[in-house]
C-alpha cells in the first residue's frame, strides 16, 4: 500500500460511510469505474468497520488490553518494596501496620553518631508539591516543644522518592487504648484515671497551641507499663495549617476523619478550636465508660449524626454501662464535654480532667445534672432553630470541598423554605460524596468527575442563592460555599485541581453576595472582614494568572476595607493588626513588580501600625515580634534603595527588639531566631560598607545563637542550614579582610555541613546551590592566599554545579549571578 | 521532579527539542509506575484500571496543580501514549520470549489460572502494535490517532486537540484504521 493509493481508498470509504448501507453500491459504482481492485479495497474495509466510534475496542475488531496492562502492573507490584529503602536518613525495616490513612514501618536510623528507632507513617497521599516541607519546617519549633510523656513525638517529615508524604514518629511498643480495655478490663476508677493522664497530655498541648482533631481509640497508645501515648499530634497542622479542609471525607490525611469523634464544628468545616478537642475527649471518655460510642454512625449518612448530636439523645453512661460505680454525675461531666456549641463545653481540658477527679473523689462535679438537663433543654427550645448542615467532601486524588448551610426557622413558613433548602443540600451532599465516589472507584483518572464535581455544586449553589435573597445568614453561608468551591478549583496555596477560570468565577459569586451583605449594613464589621477576605483570594488568583496590576488592585481594595473597619473602631488593636498585615501583604505584591517606592511606603505604613498597636498598651508577644519584622523589612527596602544610613537605623532597631525579647525569654526559640536573623542583615549590611569589624561580630552573634540551637536540637536541618550560612557570611567578610588563612577552616566548614544537610534531603536543590557557594568561597579564599591552582580546582567543582542546576532548570538569580562570576574568575585564572 | 519542570520539558518538546522527549520519556514512564503501584497497594485487583486512568492521573500528578495551559495537556498525552505503547509491547515481547524460552517467567506464567488466555491476548496486542507500524508507513496520521484512543484512552475531543485536527477527521480516521487493522489482525487482504 503506498501514500497515494491510500489517500485515494480513504476518499471514497469515507465519502461512502455517511451514505446509507443501501446507497452505497450505487456511489462505489460510480467511483471505481476501471478499477475494481480500489471497489475490493473499500468494500472490504466497510465490512470490517464498526460504526459506533466511541468504541475503544471489541473483542470483534481490536484485542482488549486490559490483561496486558494488569499483567504490566503486576510486575511492576512484585519489584517494588519499600522495606529496606531508605527514607530521609533512616532506613526501613519492617512494616509494623497498615491503616486507611497510611502505612507505619518501623525505621533505623544509622549515622556514625547514634542508632534510633522510629516509626516512619507513609501517608497514602502524594504531596503535589513541596509546600508541605516547608510548612513542616514552619511547624518545627512547635512540635519541637511538644514534649510531654504522653505524646508521641515528631521528629521529621518529607517526601519520599515516590513521591508519597512520610512522618517520622517516636517508635512506641504498645496498643491501641480500645484493644488495651478489651483485654485488661480495668474497674472505673483505673479507667478514669488513664483518661486523666490522656487529657493531660491534650492540655499540655493545647497550652503549645497545638491542636490535634483527630482524637480517637486508635490514636491512643497503651504502653507496656500501662502508659498511655497520644499519636499524630501536630500531624494535622502540617497538612492542614487552617483546619479548613478537615471536613467529611478528609483529603489532607487521605480518609474519612472518625465522624463519631468529630465536634459538630468540625463536620460542618469550620475553623477548629481546642474545643473540639474537648468535645472528642468527651466521646474518648464515653466509650472508655460504656464500651459503645454516644451515637451510632449511619455508614450511609454519616452526616445524620448532627441531628443526633443537637437532639442531645446519646443515651447515658449512668443507664447502659456496665461498669459498677457509674452515676448520673458522670453523666452530666461527659455531656458537658459532647455540648453542640463549643461555648458550653468545658473551657479546658484540665477542668475537665478536674472535674473527673472531683467525681473519682467523690466531691460535687462543676458539671452537675441539673445544669446540664437545665442547659440542654435550653439549647433545644433555643434550637427550633435547627442547624443543618451539608457536608461535602471529594476524594484523595483531587483536594475536598466543603459547604455548609445554616437555616434559620422562625416560622412554620420560614421552616418550609428551610427544609426545602436543605433538600437541596443534602442531595448535593450526598451526590458529591456518593455518586462520585462511585466514579472514582470506577475511573481513578478522574478528570471527568471534576467536570461533574463542579458542575453539580455550582448548580445546587445558584439554585440555593436565588433563594437566598433576603436571608443574610443563608447568603453568608452561601458566600462561604462559593469561596470554598474557587479554592478547591483554584487557590494557590493549597491543594486545588487548577481550573483558574472557574476559581474566578466563584469567588467573584462570593464577593457579589457579600459586598451585597455588607452594603446593606455599612456598620457591620463581620461582613467587612469577609469581603476584605475574598479580595485576598481574589488578588492571590490574579497573580498566579500574571496579572499583577489587578492583583495589587485587589490587595488595595483589601486595605480599604480594613481602614474602613478601623475607622468604624478605631481603638480596636486587631483591626490595627489587620491593617499591618494588609500593607505587609500589598507590599509584598508591589516587589514582585518592581515599584521599590511603594514598597517603601508600605513598609513604613506597616510599621507605623505595629508602633500604634504597642504604644496602645498591647504586651502581646506577636505583636512586638511584627514590629521586629516590620523594621528588618523596611531596613531591607532602604538597603535596596541605598539609603544605608536610615536601613542601620531599623535593622539596629529589629535587633534591639529581638534581644530584649530575648532577655524576657531565653527559652522561645523563636526569640533566638529573631535576633539572629536580624543580626545577619545588618552584618549583610555592614559587610557591603566595609565595616569589617562591626560585621564580624553581628556574623558572630547568629552564629552563637543558631549553634545554640543546633545543640538543643541536633535534628533541626533548618536551624543547621541557618548555621552553614552565617558561617559562610562570616568567612566572607573575614576573606574580604584579608584574614584568608583564619577564614579557610570555616569555609571548609561549611562545605562539610551543607554536604550532609544535602544528603539528608536530595530533592532539597538549595542546598546543591549552597554546596556550589562553599566551592566558590573556598576558591576565593585560596586565591587571596596565592593558592592558585588549588583556587581553580575549587571554581571548577562549584561550577560544575552551578551548570548541573542550571541544566536541571533549577537555576536562580543568585546561582546564576554565582554561575557567571564563578566562569570570570576560572577564565581569569587560566589565561594567567 | 518539580511540576516546573515538566511544564518547561513539554515546552521545549513542543517548540521542536527531541532532546526534551528523551528526558520526559523516563519521567512519565515513572510516575505511571508509581500510580498503577499506589492503585495496587490501595484497591482490588480488578480490570477497572485501565490505561485511560493511568494517563489521565499521570498528568494530574506530573501537571495538575501548576498548569492548566490546554497545549501542555496535549503535550502531554501525545508523551504518554507512546510510553505506554512501548511500556506493553516490552512486556509482551518478554512474554513472548519467555513463552518460547522457558525459564523462571515460563514457570511463573505457567501458575496462572488464565495463562494461556493471557498469553494470547498478548500476541494479539503484539500483532496489533506490528501493524500499527505497517498502517504509520503509508498514513502516519491514522496510526497516530489509534495510538492516542487506543493505547492512551483518549477521547475523540482530546485526540482531535493533540493532533490538531477536528473531532469530525478524528472519527472518520478513526473508523478507518480501525476496520484497516481489524482486517490484518484478521489476516485478510494484504495492505
Amino acid at each position: 500500500m503506498t501514500a497515494a493509493r491510500w489517500a485515494q481508498v480513504k476518499e471514497v470509504f469515507q465519502q461512502a460511510l455517511l451514505l446509507e448501507p443501501s446507497a452505497r453500491a450505487e456511489f462505489l459504482n460510480s467511483q471505481c469505474t476501471g478499477d475494481p481492485a480500489l471497489r475490493e479495497e473499500v468494500e472490504s474495509l466497510l465490512e470490517a468497520s464498526a460504526e459506533d466510534v466511541e468504541v475503544l475496542d471489541t473483542p470483534n475488531h481490536l484485542p482488549s488490553l486490559g490483561p496486558v496492562v494488569q499483567q504490566v502492573r503486576d510486575e511492576w507490584d512484585r519489584g517494588d518494596s519499600i522495606i529496606g529503602s531508605v527514607i530521609g536518613s533512616y532506613r526501613v525495616q519492617s512494616l509494623i501496620g497498615e491503616g486507611g490513612m497510611g502505612s507505619v514501618y518501623l525505621a533505623v536510623r544509622e549515622d556514625a553518631e547514634f542508632r534510633m528507632q522510629v516509626a516512619i507513617k507513609v501517608l497514602h497521599r502524594t504531596s503535589g508539591g513541596y509546600d508541605i516541607v516547608e510548612r513542616f519546617r514552619l511547624e518545627r519549633q512547635i512540635l519541637a516543644r511538644l514534649n510531654h510523656p504522653f505524646i508521641a513525638r515528631i521528629f521529621d517529615g518529607g517526601i519520599t522518592k515516590e513521591g508519597l508524604l512520610y512522618f517520622v514518629m517516636e517508635y512506641i511498643q504498645g496498643i491501641p487504648l480500645d484493644e488495651y480495655l478489651q483485654r485488661t478490663k480495668p474497674n472505673l476508677a483505673a479507667r478514669l484515671q488513664l483518661f486523666r493522664e490522656i487529657s493531660s497530655a491534650v492540655s499540655f498541648a493545647h497550652q503549645n497551641l497545638v491542636v490535634h482533631s483527630d482524637i480517637k481509640m486508635g490514636n491512643i497508645l497503651i504502653m507496656e507499663d500501662g502508659m498511655p501515648k497520644l499519636l499524630d499530634f501536630g500531624i494535622s497542622r502540617v497538612l492542614d495549617p487552617e483546619g479548613k479542609e478537615r471536613t467529611g471525607v478528609h483529603e489532607s490525611r487521605g480518609n474519612a476523619l472518625t465522624p463519631a469523634y468529630a465536634s459538630p464544628e468540625q463536620l460542618r468545616g469550620e475553623s477548629l478550636s481546642t474545643a473540639s478537642d474537648i468535645y472528642s475527649l468527651g466521646v474518648l471518655l464515653y466509650e472508655m465508660v460504656c464500651g459503645r460510642r454516644p451515637y451510632e454512625v449511619d455508614p450511609g449518612n454519616p452526616l445524620a449524626i448532627l441531628s443526633k448530636i443537637s437532639s442531645g439523645k446519646a443515651p447515658r453512661p449512668s443507664e447502659i454501662s456496665t461498669l459498677p460505680g457509674v452515676q448520673s454525675d458522670l453523666d452530666a461531666i461527659i455531656f458537658k464535654a459532647m455540648q453542640a456549641r463549643p461555648g458550653d463545653r468545658f473551657i479546658t481540658a484540665n477542668q475537665f480532667s478536674q472535674d473527673v477527679a472531683h467525681f473519682l473523689n467523690h466531691e460535687p462535679v462543676s458539671a452537675c445534672p441539673n445544669t446540664a438537663i437545665y442547659r440542654t433543654r435550653k439549647f433545644l427550645r433555643r434550637n427550633r432553630v435547627a442547624v443543618l448542615v451539608g457536608m461535602v467532601a471529594v476524594a484523595s486524588l483531587m483536594g475536598g470541598i466543603a459547604t455548609s448551610v445554616h437555616l434559620a426557622r422562625t416560622a412554620e413558613f420560614e421552616r418550609q423554605r428551610a427544609e426545602a433548602r436543605f433538600e437541596d443540600v443534602r442531595q448535593l451532599a450526598s451526590s458529591l460524596i456518593f455518586d462520585l465516589d462511585a466514579d472514582l472507584a470506577r475511573l481513578p483518572g478522574a478528570t471527568g468527575i471534576r467536570g461533574k464535581l463542579v458542575e453539580r455544586s455550582l448548580e445546587y449553589l445558584d439554585r440555593l442563592s436565588h433563594e437566598s435573597s433576603g436571608n443574610r445568614e443563608l447568603e453568608r453561608e452561601l458566600a462561604a460555599a462559593y469561596e470554598r468551591l474557587g479554592d478547591v478549583q483554584g487557590r494557590p496555596t493549597v491543594a486545588n485541581i487548577g481550573n483558574t477560570a472557574l476559581a474566578l468565577e466563584c469567588y467573584r459569586k462570593a464577593l457579589s453576595i457579600r459586598q451585597g451583605i455588607s452594603r446593606a449594613d455599612e456598620s457591620n464589621l463581620q461582613a467587612k472582614a469577609e469581603v476584605a477576605q475574598t479580595y485576598s483570594r481574589l488578588s492571590g488568583l490574579m497573580k498566579l494568572m500574571g496579572d499583577y496590576q489587578s492583583g495589587l488592585q485587589y490587595d488595595r481594595e483589601a486595605l480599604r476595607m480594613y481602614q474602613e473597619m478601623l475607622a468604624l473602631d478605631p481603638l480596636s488593636i486587631e483591626y490595627r493588626r489587620q491593617v499591618a498585615s494588609a500593607y505587609t501583604a500589598l507590599g509584598g505584591g508591589l516587589s514582585q513588580v518592581g515599584d521599590w517606592d511603594g514598597v517603601l511606603e508600605t513598609r513604613r505604613q506597616a510599621l507605623r501600625m505595629f508602633e500604634e498597636i504597642l504604644a496602645a498598651g498591647s504586651t502581646n508577644l506577636e505583636d512586638r515580634r511584627g514590629l521586629c519584622l516590620a523594621h528588618r523589612r523596611l531596613g531591607g527596602i532602604l538597603l535596596m534603595l541605598k539609603d544605608q544610613k536610615s536601613s542601620e537605623e531599623h535593622f539596629r532597631k529589629a535587633l534591639a527588639i529581638a534581644q530584649e525579647m530575648l532577655r524576657e525569654n531565653s527559652l522561645d526559640a523563636r526569640n533566638m531566631n529573631d535576633v539572629a536573623a536580624s543580626a545577619m542583615a545588618l552584618g549583610g549590611l555592614l559587610h557591603d560598607e566595609r565595616r569589617y569589624h562591626e560585621a564580624k561580630e553581628s556574623f558572630r552573634q547568629a552564629i552563637r545563637i543558631h549553634e545554640d540551637l543546633a545543640q538543643k536540637d541536633p535534628l533541626d536541618a533548618r536551624n543547621r542550614s541557618l548555621l552553614a550560612s552565617a558561617m559562610y557570611r562570616l568567612a566572607r567578610t573575614m576573606i574580604a579582610n584579608g584574614e584568608a588563612p583564619e577564614a579557610l577552616p570555616l569555609v571548609q566548614r561549611t562545605l562539610e555541613m551543607r554536604t550532609e544537610l544535602a544528603a539528608e534531603n536530595p530533592m532539597n536543590a538549595g542546598a546543591q546551590g549552597e554546596i556550589g557557594e562553599s566551592h566558590m568561597l573556598i576558591g576565593d579564599c585560596l586565591l587571596a592566599m596565592n593558592q592558585r591552582s588549588a583556587s581553580l580546582a575549587s571554581y571548577r567543582r562549584a561550577m560544575d554545579i552551578f551548570r548541573q542546576l542550571q541544566s536541571e532548570g533549577k537555576e536562580n538569580a543568585i546561582l546564576e549571578i554565582h554561575r557567571r562570576e564563578t566562569l570570570e574568575k576560572i577564565r581569569k585564572l587560566e589565561r594567567t | 521532579m518539580p511540576t516546573s519542570d515538566v511544564t518547561t520539558l513539554l515546552a521545549r518538546w513542543s517548540s521542536g527539542d527531541s532532546d526534551a522527549l528523551e528526558q520526559l520519556t523516563p519521567i512519565v514512564y515513572d510516575e505511571l509506575r508509581r500510580i498503577a503501584r499506589r492503585h495496587l497497594a490501595r484497591e482490588r485487583r480488578d480490570h477497572t484500571l485501565q490505561s485511560t486512568a493511568l494517563v489521565h492521573e499521570a498528568y494530574m500528578r506530573l501537571l495538575g496543580g501548576n498548569s492548566s495551559e490546554y497545549h501542555n495537556r496535549q503535550h502531554f498525552f501525545a508523551v504518554a501514549a507512546q510510553v505506554i505503547r512501548r511500556v506493553l509491547v516490552d512486556h509482551a515481547r518478554a512474554v513472548n520470549a519467555a513463552k518460547r524460552g522457558g525459564g523462571a517467567q515460563k514457570i511463573f506464567l505457567e501458575d496462572q489460572p488464565e495463562a494461556s488466555s493471557q498469553s494470547e491476548n498478548v500476541a494479539e496486542v503484539l500483532a496489533l502494535h506490528e501493524a500499527l507500524e505497517r498502517l504509520a508507513a503509508f498514513d502516519p496520521q491514522q496510526a497516530r490517532i489509534v495510538e492516542l484512543r487506543y493505547f492512551a484512552g483518549l477521547s475523540i475531543e482530546e485526540t482531535a486537540g493533540v493532533v490538531g485536527v477536528s473531532p469530525a477527521t478524528v472519527k472518520r480516521d478513526w473508523v478507518m484504521a480501525r476496520a484497516w487493522l481489524a482486517r490484518e489482525l484478521k489476516g485478510g487482504a494484504s495492505g
